[in-house]
This record gives structure tokens, C-alpha cells and sequence, in this order.
């Protein structure tokens, strides 16, 4: 059964894009797909979609087997823990401290005050030169810090999914290896990637399967 | 009928049929606007007291340090303006009471102006400004800069996190802000007044301890409760409400200052009518 399912789908378009036009689309645990398009904000609205942040004309999503119901946003609350987004779109929570942002879903679900930062955390926190700003809130810092604190966010989230949307504008060129090697750990585990890239470098280091977005339909293709 | 007599009376059939329908599907367009705005609020407040009532064991340490900090913000840093409010207006209206002659019933009178009629309007007006306003920018920021997206991706209820602690957080604060108010503008006026000036006090504090009945209390600390409810509602819609860009962002703080100062105005008439019947 595939872990992501899109019938009809159909999404409004956004900016300069044509939308989404009844879309098919299946995905395994542990596909990576590269999507490509002819317009950007179609690659993005198509992430967006997968998100579960865009709300479709029509379509169905079926996410782990369950069709959603995405008129409610209470319904989809579940299946939005379960999916990484790391995209220009995503932000931090501006009163809140990087390592309040970053412990949040933990805060709240395990409910208490009391937790601390996990091992693998910290490590990602320290290879992305956040380790010193932890306890500042996100106006204090500079914005490729809080790119890097949304990535480690992300990353640390132990998605299922996980979506992002130009990797190499959201992250510094010098940061770029060391996403690109936690991906790999975090794909040989078995998490399930959908990304929109034009770096090269990226492309070759996770491109199995492509989808090309052209005037509102969606190809599959293999490079 | 003259030639011109009649062109007039044509032109004139003509405008009216032009522009009575006009005014009557304006008239009735802002009507339906109006009454699907209130249901809108009271349907949003709805859903806010559902979700105070479904007591997830998730979340529940969150949402208490949001609302200790939504206190904290709303009635703790608002007594540097609330008390010397408090005095001025206590203070004024004691020395003008003490100046009037046949000081029969000044103290219930006096009691009844402080405690149920200015003191929740003045604490309201306060939170309107401080809070009212500053909440909703910062939701519609939230709201503009993904930041809502973001708790909800983090599989949180937005309405749980940012909502609940404020519709806790701001009826409280006013309560206490209003009970501040109330004691500052009777016993600090008074003091005030005794220390500033020569106006014959006389008994007027006793007047006004003998003349306070339980029902002057409670109607006070009722329209506090109910404008905290109301500003935090409309605080909280308008915020949730933005959506198209930043620039949005000061029209609703502006809709939020004009309709919650009215909806306290109606609230207080209200409120009062019941208790004066």
C-alpha cells in the first residue's frame, strides 16, 4: 500500500503557476523523488499540497492509509507530525527561544517544561553552529541561523515524510554536505523524501525518480 | 403639467429608482455582513470554550505557562497605568462629591459611579489599548509569517497554544486589573484627596463602606468578566482572521480597538440594565 496517495487532486494555483490539474500520484516508504517543473511556484504548491497546507478544489489524500479529511484542520493535525517541511514558507515561532522552537512538539505532547534537548539534537544543533544561540529568540538572530534552526527542527522531528523545497537557498553553501549526509542516514532508515532542488550536487546525491510538473499535470519520469 | 414641470418629475421618478435600490442593497448588504461578522465571533468563541472543555492530557503545561505569561503581560505590567488612572479619576470624583452640599446617599452614588460604572469601562479601555491591540498584531503576524503554520506542522492545535492561554489569560487579568482599579479609586482617591486638598471629607468613606451591597460588587466584577471575555474573543478572531499580507495587520488592530470599546459600551448597558431592573 503506498505510504502517500493523491487521486484528482486539485489544487488553485499560486503566483506565476498554473496549479495542479487532477493529479495521480502514489509514494512509497522510502521513495526519494525529485520533482522538477516548468514553473516554481507549481514545484512549491505541489509541496505545499503534500503538506497537507494547501486546501484542494478536489482530490482525495490518503496519508498511511487514511484518507484525510482536509476540510478540517483539527483532522490533519496527526498527519502534519509526521511530515518534515523545510521550504521558504516554513518559519519559527518569533517569542519562543530556539530551543523552546526546537523542543515544542515535545513540550506539548510528552507535557512538561522539564525536557531537555536529545543527544541527536544537540549534535545537529553543533554542526549547524547553533549550540550558542539556543536561548535566543529567533529577532536576535541572523536569518541563516533561523534557516539552519528550522532545518535541525525538521530534521529532529522524526518525520515520516520529509519535503524541502530548495535546499540549497535555505541552507548554506557550507552546510549543504552535512544535510546531504544526514539525509542519507535518515533514507537508509528508511524516511521517505520529496524534494525541489536546482543544485546539482543534491540532485545527484538522492535523484531516483523525478516528477516533471507541466501545465498543471504531473509526469513521472526516471532520470 | 408644464413641459418642464413633467421632464423634472421624470427625472426625478427616474433617480429615485435608480438610487433607492441602490441605498436599500447597500443597507442590506452591511446588514448581512454585520450579523454574519457577530455570528462568525460568537461561533469562534464557541469552538473556544469547546476546547476548554476537552481537557487533552497533551499540552496542558504549555498552555498553563501561556496563560501565566498572558497575565502577566495583560494585568501585571498594565498597574503602571491602571493605578495612577485609578487615582486620577478616584481622587477627581471624590473631591467634586465632597464639594456638593446635603451629602445625603454621595457615598452610594459615589460607590456606584467608581465600582460599577467607570471602573470596568476604564479597566476595558485599558486592556483594549495595552493588550487587545498588541494581541492581535502579534497573531497576525503569526499568521502572515507561517508561524501558525509552523505549531500546526508541529501537529499542535494553534488554537490550543495561542488561543486557549489568552481567552484564559485576559478576562483574568482585567478581573484583577478592575479589582486593582476599584481599590485604588475609592481608598487611594480618597487618601489623595485628604493629602492634596481642603474639600470637607467628612464621612464620606464611611458613606460610601455603609452604602456597598453585595450587588454593586458582583455587577462590577461581572461587566470586568465579561468585558475580559469579549475583548479576548474579538482579539483573538481578528487576529486568526488575517490573512492576505502585512499590510492587513493594522486594519484589524484598528477593527479590534472600535469593536471591542463598542461591544463593551453594549455589554455595560446591558449588564447594568439587569441589575438596575
Amino acid at each position: 500500500m503506498p505510504f502517500v496517495e493523491l487521486k484528482e487532486y486539485t489544487l488553485e494555483p499560486e503566483g506565476f503557476g498554473e496549479g495542479l490539474l487532477n493529479i495521480d500520484f502514489s509514494l512509497s516508504a522510502g521513495e526519494v523523488y525529485d520533482v522538477q517543473a516548468d514553473q516554481i511556484d507549481d514545484a512549491t504548491l505541489f509541496l505545499k499540497g503534500l503538506a497537507t497546507l494547501a486546501c484542494p478544489v478536489k482530490g482525495t489524500y490518503r496519508f498511511d492509509g487514511e484518507y484525510l479529511n482536509l476540510t478540517d484542520y483539527r483532522q490533519l493535525l496527526s498527519c502534519k507530525r509526521r511530515i518534515g517541511y523545510i521550504s521558504q514558507h516554513a518559519a519559527m515561532i518569533s517569542n519562543q527561544t530556539v530551543r523552546e522552537n526546537l523542543l515544542l512538539i515535545r513540550y506539548f505532547h510528552e507535557n512538561s517544561l522539564g525536557i531537555t534537548l536529545d543527544d541527536d539534537t544537540e549534535s545537529l544543533c553543533r554542526q549547524f553552529d547553533l549550540i550558542d544561540k539556543l536561548d535566543q529568540k529567533p529577532g536576535g538572530l541572523h536569518p541563516q541561523d533561523i534557516q539552519n534552526a528550522i532545518t535541525v527542527r525538521e530534521l529532529s522531528k522524526a518525520a515520516d515524510l520529509l519535503l524541502l523545497e530548495r535546499p540549497e537557498d535555505f541552507i548554506d553553501n557550507t552546510k549543504i554536505d552535512i544535510l546531504i549526509k544526514v539525509l542519507k542516514k535518515l533514507q537508509d532508515k528508511g524516511l521517505t523524501i520529496v524534494f525541489f532542488s536546482f543544485d546539482d550536487v543534491f540532485e545527484r546525491a538522492f535523484a531516483v525518480k523525478n516528477i516533471l510538473i507541466s501545465n498543471g499535470n504531473l509526469n513521472l519520469f526516471s532520470p | 403639467m408644464s413641459k418642464v414641470n413633467y421632464k423634472l418629475e421624470i427625472n426625478v421618478r427616474l433617480y429615485s429608482n435608480k438610487i433607492m435600490p441602490q441605498i436599500i442593497g447597500y443597507i442590506g448588504r452591511l446588514s448581512l455582513k454585520t450579523v454574519g461578522h457577530t455570528l462568525a465571533q460568537f461561533a469562534f468563541a464557541y469552538s473556544l470554550v469547546k476546547l476548554m472543555f476537552n481537557r487533552p492530557k497533551t499540552g496542558r503545561a504549555l498552555v498553563r505557562k501561556f496563560t501565566l505569561e498572558q497575565i502577566y503581560f495583560t494585568g501585571y505590567q498594565a498597574l503602571y497605568i491602571i493605578i495612577p488612572i485609578a487615582l486620577m479619576i478616584g481622587s477627581t470624583n471624590i473631591i467634586m462629591f465632597a464639594k456638593i452640599p446635603g451629602r445625603f446617599d454621595l457615598g452610594q452614588t459615589l460607590l456606584m459611579l467608581l465600582v460599577r460604572e467607570i471602573g470596568p469601562l476604564a479597566t476595558a479601555l485599558v486592556v483594549i489599548l495595552r493588550s487587545a491591540t498588541a494581541v492581535t498584531i502579534e497573531i497576525g503576524y503569526m499568521k502572515v509569517l507561517h508561524e501558525i503554520d509552523a505549531i500546526e506542522m508541529a501537529g499542535i492545535d494553534p488554537l490550543r497554544i495561542v488561543g486557549l492561554p489568552r481567552f484564559f489569560g485576559i478576562p483574568l487579568a482585567t478581573l484583577c486589573l478592575f479589582v486593582v482599579f476599584g481599590l485604588t479609586a475609592v481608598l487611594g482617591g480618597y487618601v489623595l484627596a485628604w493629602s492634596l486638598t481642603l474639600a470637607p471629607m467628612g464621612s464620606l468613606l464611611r458613606q460610601m463602606a455603609d452604602a456597598a451591597t453585595l450587588a454593586d460588587i458582583m455587577a462590577g466584577i461581572i461587566k470586568a468578566l465579561c468585558f475580559g471575555i469579549t475583548i479576548a474573543v474579538v482579539c483573538l478572531y481578528r487576529g486568526f482572521m488575517t490573512k492576505s499580507g502585512i499590510t492587513e495587520i493594522p486594519v484589524q488592530t484598528s477593527k479590534v480597538a472600535i469593536e471591542c470599546f463598542f461591544y463593551c459600551l453594549v455589554i455595560n448597558v446591558i449588564i447594568s440594565y439587569i441589575f438596575f431592573l
